[in-house]
């Protein structure tokens, strides 16, 4: 990776490159390909070789039927799968088409490139990807695949996706889950702007039928900071709903509404082993991704 | 309790309210001013209002709250709130204006053993700016100018409003000057220069007293004379409508207790009005106690100018007490004898001094040595040369030429005067011509001269500075006298024209002094010396009349104008014959240039013997030719602040005024205006007793061998007012009824924290603590402000960059 390369991951650059594809390669070429091993991996696995345990090895990977009969403790350790069937579920409901107030471009936008640049990566890896639209329920699906005409026709997807108003995150969330067949990976990219009983629970129906779940929560600056001085009437992006609210009164209360949320939601995740990746569009995409998948990388080789 | 607010700046209480109106205009104009947005996060939104929505109202509130108060107070604050309460006024630690009326009249001078009664006014002065705290306003006034250069009869400031520890070194610093004047204090007119006003003070300089440190003497306290009139009062009034308070501060010591003193208030010749080099003279020299015991034994020195020695020493008789209530002084008259052998032996400016001490033993009863002396200015004359040129008048029975020579050198007539009879005109104006037989005073005795060479020597005789006496004759002609004295201008010595003359044979009329003369030339007679022609009263048979003069001839000093009545012009009248009414002039005598110019309209012939007038002529020429040649005997004597005028001649050098303890100065002359008046002096600084002395040069005499400059000096006897002696303090009481309201306080109750004692806390500024409540606000406000989320706490929710 060169520091040019570098150069075009920040979302300001990115808004003003043509083509969903171009800046999933730039995403996944300037910055995450760096990585050495795959950061996802499948569920079937085949045996490679035994390793003399050593402290602090995984004692799940013991062999216990060579330790049986030798007396020995040994590792198992596995070729890495390629069968991963990942599932781009992305949230192209009326709200995420937000866009701060600084920013140039919308958490939709946002939520497309991130979706595009991992399912590059996947498709990559030689694993399947595939893809989910949904806003109140899911409008749009493509089954996985990872030919390179499929990974097209998903970034197509994305870049086509046209925000609808209404959202119903957890509701679309157990559709999601009543569709995908084989257990893989889920990869949710949302501003869960919804009832939070209502996500945990359509999180955990995925989690449920075995799927690994990663959520990215998707905020602008602006949602997670509120910022704003002056006398303002918030007008509902999905709804009729107008409020008027001096913002600096009300900043606080609506902080501790963001922040209780966020860890009501993290705290199910925790507990339904689920990944949680907030992602703030003010800040490079491909930092915020390659710390994640560093992150996960890393836990993998344990 | 009554509580009077006042702000010293009103309008900026007006603009403080205004200003409080400012967060609201302002809320309500950002109300107007909504911005809209479109927003995807509204779940949050409604969920934080709906939880906060009373809270959120009632911050709104009180930061609205917050702001208006910091403001309305930032207003109040400035425009300075005072608070005319005793007990919350001293909640707010004010500061005080304290103003220093310090006596400096002649009666501090006053001592008690070493100390003297200005010492404890330094003192009590001293404490009191001592005990200024950081805030405080002080401003000290005199009843007396202590400069040196000033009469002491004005107040002055001596210290305007300064402020703090600044106040408190410059006014103890400025007490340094603080001295007894010798004038007595005017303390109406010190009161008045005690207005805040005049003192600079400002409108925050509250909780004002004037503290007025004196000796209370009774005279200060004495009710007015005019009930209806009463300056001191007023003055006070005028102070308390200004808020005021007047405090008293006594340091004559106990309450009423008076301190003796002995003091010569005169000191005058006797019987005479002129003192001649060489001759002895009497002066009499009046004595006063003013203490409230007789004093027996005093002595009484009389010195001659700066001679140590005493010319006399006189044992005074015993002095009676005054009246310690009516302040009434009952005064010796001590005679004293100054014989030839140590009188002054040449003429000129001499001074006398009077001095009178206790007994020995008991020098406590004289406390003030200020009047103890008193001087007197004396112009010791030489002898006069009388020159007399009289026509005996048909068939007289005696030569009045013989009368004169009688008059002036007889046997009786003692020594002052030489006398010359001349026969003729030439002899005349050789006698006028000649140095050695110059006369000092000529008269022209029923003759008229009528050479013009003659009246020019006589013309040029008076305006150097002679005397001529002209008595008209029996055959008095006007015209004749008018073509002599007034045709020329050269020869000019009338300033009018003779009106026709007229004498009687039987009856006679009286002279009418009740009248004043508008007529310049009257002044001498109708005051000061003419009181000898009243007291003999001669009746006489002889009048002429003044008629102004031509309109187109100018006439000398101030001469009459044409336009006047008749009457003007009379300087001494005769009655007419019912007694009432005023006739024309039978005498006149003035000044033409440096002499003086005197004319009768009547002769010197027999009537003069007759009975009823025997004694008017001797009077007439004695204080005519002593007067005429007087160098002035006015205005030589006179009383601290009063001005000193002299005239100096026209040929004098610029003159060097000589002051009792401040050496020598050039005084200012006012240049003379009009032809033949005299360079004028007048100085008005007078603060110092003593003999002033006035020294000048003039050119040598013509002839005079050798030619040296002829060196003369005029001496001024200036004395302390001499009713002004008495120490007799008042009571407290009467002090307290004179002004209402006054508090009293005695010095031995002036110690450490005096300045709190005496200026009470009545009113409270409560500035400072306004504005420190703004601070607060103004520190309260953002913190409640980002303690309610309205100031900047951008990132503090900010999502977390790795993922839980």
């Amino acid at each position: 990776m060169t520091t040019d390369s570098r150069r075009y991951l920040d979302p300001r650059v990115l808004d003003k490159i043509e083509g969903l594809d171009l800046k999933a390669r730039l995403i996944v070429e300037g910055y995450i390909s760096g990585l050495h091993r795959s950061p996802f991996r499948g569920f079937s696995v085949e045996f490679a070789e035994h390793r003399e345990y050593v402290p602090g090895d995984d004692i799940r990977f013991l062999d216990w039927k060579v330790y049986g009969r030798s007396d020995r403790l040994y590792i198992k350790r596995y070729e890495d799968e390629t069968n991963l069937e990942a599932t781009l579920v992305v949230d192209v409901s009326a709200s995420m088409t937000y866009r701060g107030v600084s920013c140039a471009h919308t958490k939709l936008d946002y939520a497309r490139w991130a979706a595009a640049a991992l399912a590059y990566l996947i498709t990559q890896q030689q694993d399947a990807v595939g893809l989910c639209l949904f806003d109140d329920r899911v409008r749009r699906t493509l089954p996985t695949g990872n030919n390179p005409l499929h990974l097209k026709n998903v970034i197509g997807a994305l870049d086509q996706a046209a925000p609808t108003p209404g959202t119903a995150v957890g509701k679309a969330l157990k559709e999601v889950a009543e569709t995908l067949r084989r257990r893989g990976l889920v990869l949710l990219f949302s501003d869960l702007l919804d009832d939070p009983h209502a996500i945990v629970a359509g999180l955990e129906a995925i989690r449920h039928r075995g799927h690994e779940v990663v959520v990215f929560h998707v905020l602008d600056r602006d949602e997670a900071t509120f910022p704003f001085e002056r006398l303002t009437r918030f007008t509902d992006l999905e709804g009729p709903t107008e409020v008027v609210a001096d913002p600096e009164a009300l900043r606080a209360a609506y902080l501790a509404e963001v922040d209780g949320f966020q860890r009501r939601v993290r705290r199910a995740c925790l507990a339904n082993r689920i990944d949680f990746v907030a992602l703030d569009t003010s800040e490079p995409l491909g930092t915020t991704l390659s710390a994640y998948l560093a992150k996960r990388a890393s836990r993998r080789g344990r | 309790m009554t509580v009077l607010a006042a702000f010293l700046h009103p309008a900026l209480l007006a603009a403080g309210a205004a200003a409080a109106a400012v967060p609201i205009i302002i809320h309500l104009l950002n109300r107007r001013r909504v911005r809209p947005l479109d927003w995807a996060a509204m779940a949050w939104l409604l969920a934080a209002l709906k939880k906060h929505q009373r809270r959120l109202k009632l911050e709104n509130w009180l930061v609205l709250f917050l702001r208006c108060a910091a403001l309305a107070l930032l207003g109040m604050g400035l425009a300075r709130w005072v608070v005319a309460d005793s007990a919350l006024a001293a909640l707010a630690r004010p500061k005080r204006t304290i103003v220093l009326l310090l006596d400096t009249s002649y009666s501090t001078g006053a001592r008690t053993g070493a100390r003297a009664v200005a010492d404890r006014v330094r003192e009590v002065a001293d404490t009191l700016l001592a005990g200024l705290s950081a805030d405080d306003v002080a401003a000290v006034v005199l009843s007396n100018d202590v400069r040196s250069d000033r009469t002491g009869t004005r107040p002055a400031v001596l210290l305007p409003r300064a402020v703090g520890r600044d106040a408190a070194s410059r006014g103890r610093q400025a007490l340094s000057a603080v001295r007894p004047t010798e004038a007595p204090a005017a303390w109406a007119d010190a009161l008045l220069e005690c207005a805040p006003k005049k003192l600079q003070l400002q409108p925050q300089d509250v909780n004002r007293v004037l503290v007025w440190v004196t000796d209370l003497q009774a005279r200060d306290w004495r009710p007015p004379v005019d009930r209806a009139s009463d300056p001191l009062r007023d003055a006070v009034d005028a102070l308390r409508r200004e808020g005021v308070e007047l405090q008293v501060v006594d340091v004559g010591g106990a309450d009423g207790a008076s301190l003796p003193n002995l003091a010569v208030t005169d000191v005058a010749l006797t019987g005479v009005a002129d003192v001649f080099a060489g001759h002895g003279f009497q002066v009499t020299v009046r004595i006063a106690n003013h203490g409230t015991a007789p004093v027996a034994r005093a002595t009484l020195r009389l010195f001659l100018d700066d001679q140590a020695a005493p010319l006399k020493t006189v044992t005074v008789p015993t002095l009676p007490a005054a009246d310690a209530r009516t302040l009434a002084v009952r005064t010796v008259d001590v005679p004293v004898d100054v014989p030839r052998d140590v009188a002054p032996k040449l003429p000129g400016a001499h001074a006398l001094r009077a001095e009178v001490t206790p007994p020995e033993g008991a020098a406590s009863a004289d406390a003030l040595g200020l009047d103890s002396r008193r001087v007197l200015a004396l112009d010791v004359r030489s002898r006069l040369r009388v020159v007399a040129w009289v026509e005996s008048p048909a068939k007289a029975a005696f030569d009045p030429a013989g009368l004169l020579r009688g008059f002036f050198v007889g046997e009786e007539a003692g020594d002052e005067f030489e006398f010359d009879g001349v026969r003729s005109e030439d002899e005349l104006r050789r006698v006028l011509g000649d140095p050695a037989r110059r006369p000092g005073f000529v008269l022209l005795g029923n003759r008229v001269p009528r050479a013009d060479a003659t009246r020019r020597d006589l013309a040029r005789f008076v305006a150097e500075g002679g005397a001529l006496a002209v008595f008209a004759g029996v055959d008095f002609d006007p015209a004749m006298w008018n073509e002599a004295f007034g045709a020329a201008t050269d020869t000019r010595l009338l300033p009018f024209r003779f009106g026709p003359a007229e004498t009687r044979t039987e009856g006679a009329w009286g002279l009418d002094f009740d009248r004043a003369s508008a007529h310049p030339m009257s002044k001498e007679f109708v005051t000061g010396e003419a009181h000898f022609v009243t007291d003999v009263a001669p009746r006489l048979r002889g009048r002429m009349r003044l008629l102004p003069p031509e309109p187109a001839t100018p006439v000398g000093p101030a001469g009459p104008t044409g336009a006047r009545p008749e009457d003007d012009l009379v300087v001494l009248r005769f009655k007419e014959g019912d007694g009432l009414t005023a006739g024309p002039p039978a005498l006149v005598e003035g000044p033409v240039g440096l002499g003086r110019v005197m004319y009768a309209g009547f002769a010197l012939d027999d009537l003069w013997t007759a009975e009823g007038f025997v004694l008017f002529l001797p009077v007439l020429l004695n204080d005519a030719s002593l007067g005429m040649t007087r160098t002035s005997d006015l205005g030589r004597n006179l009383r601290v602040g009063d001005a000193i005028r002299a005239t100096l001649p026209d040929d004098a050098s610029p003159p060097r005024l000589s002051i009792p303890g401040r050496g020598e100065e050039a005084p200012t002359l006012k240049a003379a205006t009009a032809a033949g008046e005299r360079r004028a002096l007048v100085y008005d600084r007078v603060g110092t007793a003593g003999v002033w002395r006035l020294t000048y040069e003039r050119p040598p005499e013509r002839g005079a061998t050798p030619p040296v400059p002829r060196r003369e000096a005029q001496a001024f006897g200036v004395n302390p007012d001499p009713d002004e002696g008495s120490l007799i303090r008042a009571e407290h009481d009467a002090v307290r009824g004179r002004v209402p309201g006054l508090t009293l306080r005695v010095t031995s109750g002036l110690e450490q924290g005096a300045t709190e004692a005496f200026s009470p806390v009545r009113e409270g500024e409560f500035t400072r603590w306004i504005l420190i409540s703004v601070l607060v606000l103004l520190l309260l406000e953002p913190y409640l402000a980002m303690r309610f989320g309205r100031h900047d706490t951008r990132g503090a929710a900010a999502p977390p960059k790795e993922a839980a």
